[in-house]
């Protein structure tokens, strides 16, 4: 038995947490298409015996006539393989869902009850038991957890269960659960335990052995996430009737681009070539897929490179699929040299380095910090670009 | 700081130049080019190095120009200087970069004993150490820049903004240490950076363009929520509308069936009734036989034959009406010409000329009446004005023999007498406020007098103080260290005495020892170790002694050093006692702070002899201003008594000329008032005559024009004028009679015309009436009968022939409808073909019909709302853009709008805290500076220029001589050499104020003296000697005569 695993994908997502401008969040979101589209051709080309779905296939609130048009023919043509959808707290079966509203292929089999149901195929010695979120499962979410209810019968056939939920175990620290169980809870006679929701990739196993996976969302979404998940490859062999069952697990990427976030010391460069070199080292630094990165600048930097920082970004746009180029630079300079002067302009920063050693938080540190360089700067009539004014809106 | 020699190995053009400094005065004498310049930036470099200051690995920029011409591997030297403090230090640099090195030694006694304590000091960013900023309290460049003073380079000395470019230059001093930059420009710069960003006053600017932006994305986004709301209803809506179309689809098939059933039962039935229908058409073909004979009447004719009889009657009747018309009119004509009767006579109009003569003639002799009333009252009017305006006139004085103009007389007079008055007040005011500035700076000097007349040359006194103290601090200092080595030389000595005592014993014991044994044992080598031990105890005992008596001289030096030092404390007391006693009265902890004082007192003392000076001088102006107001109010007194004013004080002389003047002006009106009414008189006289004689010649014209219309009258018949007096009231009689002949003699020709016009018609008639008769009789011949009853039995009979062929074709009409271009053998084919039919449903067609319709009407309706649900949701749709890239952009627009407030904030806080800083230190500085930069100015100018003012903003005034004013902007008052000692002055105050909280800093000149004359140069070069007492001063001059004047006041010149 062959079974296709995905989850999270998220189509028509919006990428505002990752301060994406619109028309770098479109190519995204045309990412994720092209991702769901290889899953697709992936479960054709094995070929799967079904296609499993654990939920939050699109951004409910951001969905579009074309994203449900795109997942309507791929299904279509994923004909007669069945697809099972277990819709998640992101696209959850509720009145106004195209879940509810769109005339779906026959293939596709989308669970809507908040409680378990099955769905026993005909051609097949498969049954598949699912669960959706329909907007109302925080009222519903009950102290026995999800799998209340499930009782799983020995009639020979391959039992796989299909949720969007947490496992306690596997639930990555910060990430908010949705149907909290914890793997102990699953029940007994499960060959395949298919989730959704966690977006790095995740495994466990029930007590009985049977194994349980979060595939993860097979592109990432914003910087919080620093792997791509995949969609997973579920081979389950049965020696005849009730008797032991394996099951092996092969991930297959899919992933488009990559998110990227790092820090760069500007006082380790020189030149201004440099610290674009730096930069754009990390443009190249990983597999060649196109990257999306947060550059922060930070440390002490010359006054002839702090001028120029406003134009590094329309250079360097073009080596990655979106750049967001962040300046927390310092200038360099001796503050306590200058404060020592008796000049008006060694009072001021005399006066500023005394407000900065009692400031209480890095942030009115930073604050100050700044208040400083701009008088500093004004003091010398320098050249000084504009914060919030780097990058630039598509 | 005191720089006392400059050794450069190599730098620049100098090589192994070895320089020493004087600690005041100095003149560095050469030509252009000789690197007078370079030994400026040597010492800047020797004392900060070199290194970039803000990168540690690099040098600056001055670092190749200053390489060394000659060998440029021996690149450095070494300064050494003295502190304020008496420390001595001598710095040693090497400015090749592969060699780089710098060593600080300080020299305690002379140059022989050296401490290198270059690591004593911190190192600055780019690892010099910090020994400059530490002794001097500045950087770098605010050092040089401070310390070097070169005359003025203003592209126009005299021009208006010269003093405000000095200002400039001062604050850029203060508040950076450069020339170019200050607080205020700093200020601007973070204007423009708030105003690049934008404010919420004002549009444009990237935060103003943001916020807008944000707000029209938050309502867009408010829109594509409702948007998305409303989709997802019309998709429902839509579902709704799919399945309720799938039912009726299914209804409609049945409903079809139940009509197909109903067509084969109408069609056996349509059978019947087509073979019922043959049957009638066969029976009325059979009638139609029996009519044949009038088949072809003409039964189209009849509208035109019963049109014909018609027109025959009515133009029969037509003609009789006209002819009973016609005999009407012609009684009524007879009746109207015999009531015209007699008036036919009454013809002729009367003439327009005439009648117009006539009325003109008229008016104008009135309107001649009431002109004639008006001129003779202004003639009376006038006699009355000119009657007043001479008695007035001749009350008044005669200002005609006063003056030509007497107002401005009047005016000037009283004028020049304020103005003296005013004048002279002025003066006595400026008297009282001298008195008060004097007698307020007298209270203000009370106690510095009393404090300073103890002593007749306390500067000498102070001097002496200060010279004594530093003399007994070195004595003290060198007699404590004597005193020391004194007392350690005796110490050791003290600790050898008893060794020497106890081995002189111990030795001559055993030397007797020995030679009690050889005396005992006579054994003669007893008697060598017994000499050794006799000499080595004769040694002991001798240094002893010797070491007691240089203990004992030891003790007198340390007991008459003791004597000397009381001694000469008590002399250094009684000699400071003086200065003691002033500097406890005062209240003051160092002489530098008497010494402040005592100038204050000596400014106080010269203001306050120049104020009583100036108070003298005032006085006298005071008595002359009060003499002249004197002599004016005599002369004034004797002047307005000939206009009939008596003046009794000062005060009155303002109020007199104003009466003086209303009296004239009351003069002048009356005057002209008599001219006036003269010409009024004159004038109305003559009008009244001339309007009498146009009134005569008018009547005249009047009379012939009434007997010519009397005339016309009399001889059209109208006898009635005799009765009317009034010409134009006869006239009207006779229009009114006139006017009625002519409406009567109108109507009688409207009837003979009428007359004449029914005739004509009756004629026209008789004519047409014939013709209709013959149409008439045409018509009944074609049909072939006699007379119109015959014709009418003809017709009746071919109608009904007509009818009975029109029914037949009507049921051929409605077979051919039956069959539906079938035949009915086919017909009786499908029927044969249905067999035996089911009964039919219950339901009559049309309702299966009507239900049918209705289906399809419904089935129709759905499609129909289905499409328009997809175009109003396409439409709604339409040009939205996707919730998510909205959502996007609010993102992004947030984090700019946040990041530019965050800037902006930072922006305004800075600009508030420079504003402060530049406020208080401006403030704080600019009092001194302006007492210091007067002396200075006072000196350098002999006193002609005693004052300059700095504002608390540094605005910078000049007291002119001429005016006596202070003025901002001189304008081209000041000459170009003059600007140019105002900032010599203002610099050189800069350098001694910057130079009082801490080292005094030594001054490089840089050729100040450009625009100096020999008189001004020479007092400069005195007044920079003076302050080489406080400062040193090095002057670099390129001219022999700035060389000669330093000759004058006993400077030494190097030359270079």
């Amino acid at each position: 038995m062959r079974i296709l695993h995905t989850a999270d994908i998220h189509l028509d997502a919006s990428y505002a947490r990752a301060l994406l401008p619109p028309a770098a969040g479109a190519r995204r979101r045309q990412g994720l298409r092209d991702v769901f589209q290889r899953i697709l051709d992936r479960a054709a080309a094995w070929p799967a015996d079904a296609v499993l779905i654990a939920g939050d296939l699109f951004d409910l609130r951001h969905v579009t006539r074309e994203s449900v048009a795109i997942l309507r023919e791929g299904f279509e043509q994923l004909r007669p393989i069945p697809v099972f959808i277990a819709p998640g707290n992101r696209d959850p079966w509720t009145p106004d869902s195209p879940y509810t509203l769109e005339a779906w292929p026959a293939n596709v089999f989308i669970f809507s009850e908040p409680g378990w149901t099955s769905h026993a195929l005909a051609g097949l010695p498969l049954t598949v038991h699912g669960l959706a979120a329909t907007g109302e499962d925080s009222a519903a979410d009950s102290a026995d957890g999800p799998f209340a209810g499930l009782e799983i019968p020995s009639d020979g056939r391959v039992h796989v269960a299909l949720a969007h939920a947490s496992a306690a175990e596997l639930l990555p620290e910060g990430q908010r659960p949705w149907r909290r169980f914890e793997l102990a809870d699953i029940p007994a006679g499960l060959h395949y335990l298919a989730l959704g929701h966690v977006h790095a990739p995740a495994s466990g196993a029930a007590p009985d052995g049977a194994p349980a996976h979060y595939p993860g969302a097979p592109e990432q979404h914003d910087y919080a996430h620093p792997e791509p998940g995949h969609a997973l490859e579920i081979e389950i062999t049965q020696d005849g009737g009730d008797g032991p069952s394996a099951a092996t697990v092969t991930p297959f990427p899919a992933a488009g681009a990559v998110f990227q976030q790092v820090s760069i010391d500007c006082s380790g460069h020189k030149t201004l070539a440099a610290l674009e070199r730096a930069v754009r080292k990390t443009a190249n630094a990983a597999d060649g897929r196109p990257r999306i990165a947060r550059v922060r600048l930070e440390g002490a930097c010359g006054a002839s490179i702090r001028s120029e920082l406003g134009g590094l970004h329309s250079r360097l746009a073009s080596d990655f699929a979106w750049l967001d180029l962040e300046d927390a630079t310092e200038p360099a300079e001796d503050f306590e040299d200058i404060a020592r002067e008796t000049t008006s302009l060694g009072l001021f920063v005399q006066r500023m380095n005394e407000q900065i050693a009692d400031s209480a938080s890095d942030a009115e540190r930073a604050r100050l910090g700044r208040v400083r360089d701009l008088g500093l700067a004004a003091y010398r009539v320098q050249e000084l670009p504009l914060r919030g004014m780097e990058g630039a809106l598509e | 700081m005191r720089i006392q020699r400059l050794s450069i190995d190599g730098y620049g053009r100098f090589s192994g130049l070895k320089l020493s400094c004087t600690p005041g005065l100095q003149i560095l004498l050469g030509p252009n080019e000789r690197g007078k310049s370079t030994l400026r930036a040597f010492i800047g470099d020797m004392l900060y190095g070199q290194r970039s200051e803000r990168d540690p690995d690099r040098f600056d920029e001055g670092h190749a120009l200053r390489t060394p011409w000659e060998n440029p591997d021996c690149y450095g030297g070494a300064i050494a200087y003295a502190l304020d403090d008496g420390r001595i230090f001598e710095i040693v640099r090497n400015f090749d970069p592969k060699r780089a090195a710098v060593q600080i030694l300080e020299h305690r006694n002379g140059t022989a004993d050296s401490a290198d304590i270059t690591g004593a000091f911190g190192l600055l960013r780019n690892s010099e150490p910090d020994v400059g900023l530490q002794h001097l309290g500045l950087a770098k460049e605010v050092f040089l820049n401070t310390a070097t003073i070169t005359h003025l380079t203003l592209e126009d000395l005299g021009d208006g903004e010269a003093l405000d470019q000095i200002r400039e230059k001062l604050v850029a001093l203060m508040d950076t240490g450069g020339e170019d930059v200050s607080s205020e420009t700093a200020l601007r710069w973070l204007e423009a950076r708030i105003q690049a960003i934008g404010r919420p006053d004002m549009p444009g600017g990237p935060l103003p363009r943001c916020e807008t932006r944000l707000e029209t994305l938050y309502a867009e986004r408010e829109t594509l929520l409702s948007l998305h709301a409303g989709l997802a209803e019309l998709a429902g809506e839509r579902k709704g509308l799919q399945e309720e179309r799938a039912q009726c689809r299914q209804e409609r098939l049945e409903l079809e069936n139940d009509l197909r059933l109903i067509d084969a039962h109408e069609r056996a039935a349509r059978l019947r009734e087509a073979e019922s229908l043959t049957q009638r058409i066969q029976t009325a073909t059979q009638h139609c036989f029996a009519l044949a004979s009038v088949r072809d009447f003409p039964m189209e004719q009849l509208p035109r034959v019963q049109a014909a009889e018609k027109a025959v009657e009515a133009a029969r009747l037509q003609l009789e009406r006209s002819r009973a018309e016609s005999a009407e009119v012609q009684s009524q004509c007879e009746a109207e010409r015999e009531r015209i009767g007699g008036d036919e006579s009454l013809r002729e109009e009367i003439p327009a000329e005439l009648e117009k003569r006539l009325a003109e003639t008229g008016g104008q002799a009135g309107r001649l009446r009431e002109r004639l009333a008006e001129a003779e009252a202004a003639e009376t009017e006038a006699e009355a004005q000119a009657r007043d305006a001479q008695e007035r006139t001749e009350a008044l004085p005669d200002f005609s023999r006063v003056a030509p103009d007497p107002v401005e007389w009047i005016s000037q007079l009283a004028s020049s007498f304020k103005v003296a008055v005013k004048t002279r007040d002025e003066e006595q005011e400026e008297c009282n406020v001298l008195r008060g500035e004097i007698a307020e700076r007298e209270s203000a000097l009370a106690p510095y007098r009393a404090l300073f007349s103890r002593i007749d040359d306390f500067p000498a006194a102070a001097r002496e103080y200060e010279l004594r103290k530093r003399m007994m601090a070195e004595h003290e200092s060198q007699g404590a260290q004597a005193r020391q080595a004194l007392q350690s030389e005796y110490e050791e000595l003290g600790e050898e005495l008893p060794g020497f005592r106890t081995l002189g014993g111990l030795t001559a014991v055993l030397a007797g020892g020995l030679a009690g044994g050889f005396l005992y044992t006579q054994v003669a080598v007893l008697l060598i170790p017994c000499g050794m031990l006799g000499l080595g105890a004769a040694w002991f005992f001798s240094h002893y002694a010797f070491t007691r008596s240089r203990m004992r001289r030891l003790q007198r030096q340390m007991d008459q050093m003791s004597a000397e030092r009381e001694r000469a404390f008590a002399e250094g007391a009684s000699a400071a006692a003086a200065i003691e006693t002033m500097l406890s009265d005062a209240k003051c902890e160092s002489v530098r702070e008497l010494e402040a004082r005592f100038d204050a007192y000596r400014d106080f003392s010269a203001e306050l002899t120049a104020r009583a000076q100036v108070l003298e001088t005032q006085l006298q102006r005071a008595e002359e201003s009060e003499q002249r107001v004197s002599r004016m109010f005599e002369r004034f007194k004797e002047t307005f008594a000939r206009v009939g004013e008596h003046i009794a004080d000062e005060d009155g002389v303002a109020e007199a000329a104003a009466r003086a003047i209303t009296r004239y002006q009351d003069y002048r009106e009356a005057k002209r008032q008599m001219a006036d009414a003269r010409d009024a008189l004159e004038k109305a006289r003559q009008e009244s005559g001339g309007l009498r004689e146009k009134l005569e010649e008018l009547a005249g014209n009047g009379r012939e024009a009434e007997e010519e219309l009397r005339a016309l009258m009399r001889r059209n018949g109208f006898p009635e004028e005799a009765e009317e007096t009034d010409a134009m009231a006869a006239m009207r009689a006779y229009r009114d009679r006139l006017a009625a002949a002519r409406e009567q003699r109108g109507r009688l020709a409207l009837l003979r015309e009428r007359r004449l016009n029914l005739e004509r018609q009756v004629k026209r008639e008789e004519l047409e009436l014939e013709k209709h008769e013959q149409d008439l009789a045409h018509l009944l011949a074609r049909a072939g009968v006699a007379s119109i009853d015959q014709w009418n039995a003809m017709a009746d009979q071919a109608r009904e022939y007509r009818d009975v062929w029109g029914k037949r074709a009507a049921l051929q009409e409605q077979l051919d409808s039956l069959l539906r271009d079938s035949t009915i053998a086919a017909l009786r084919e499908a029927v044969a073909a249905n067999g035996e039919l089911p009964p039919s449903p219950r339901p009559p067609r049309a309702e299966l019909k009507e239900r049918l319709d209705a289906i399809s009407a419904r089935i129709d309706a759905l499609v129909g709302e289905e499409h328009a649900l997809q175009v109003t949701a396409a439409e709604r749709r339409a040009g939205a853009r996707a919730l998510c890239e909205v959502e996007e952009e609010i993102a992004l627009l947030e984090l700019r709008r946040d990041r530019l407030r965050a800037e902006r904030d930072a922006a305004a806080q800075a600009m508030a805290l420079i504003e402060e800083i530049a406020r208080d230190k401006h403030a704080r500085i600019a009092p001194r500076l302006a007492k210091k930069a007067s002396e200075r100015l006072r000196a350098i100018t002999g006193g002609v220029y005693s004052e300059i003012t700095v504002a608390r903003d540094l605005s910078i005034g000049v007291r002119i001589p001429q005016t006596g004013r202070i003025a901002a902007h001189p304008g081209k008052v000041l000459s170009k050499g003059t600007v140019d000692q105002v900032y010599l002055a203002l610099r050189l105050a800069l350098v001694e104020t910057l130079s009082e909280s801490g080292e005094r800093l030594p001054m490089l000149l840089d050729d100040p003296f450009a625009n100096y004359d020999d008189e001004r140069l020479i007092a400069t070069m005195r007044i920079i000697r003076e302050m080489a007492g406080q400062h040193q001063v090095l002057l670099f001059t390129c001219r022999e005569d700035v060389a000669r004047a330093a000759e004058a006041v006993e400077a030494p010149i190097v030359r270079l």
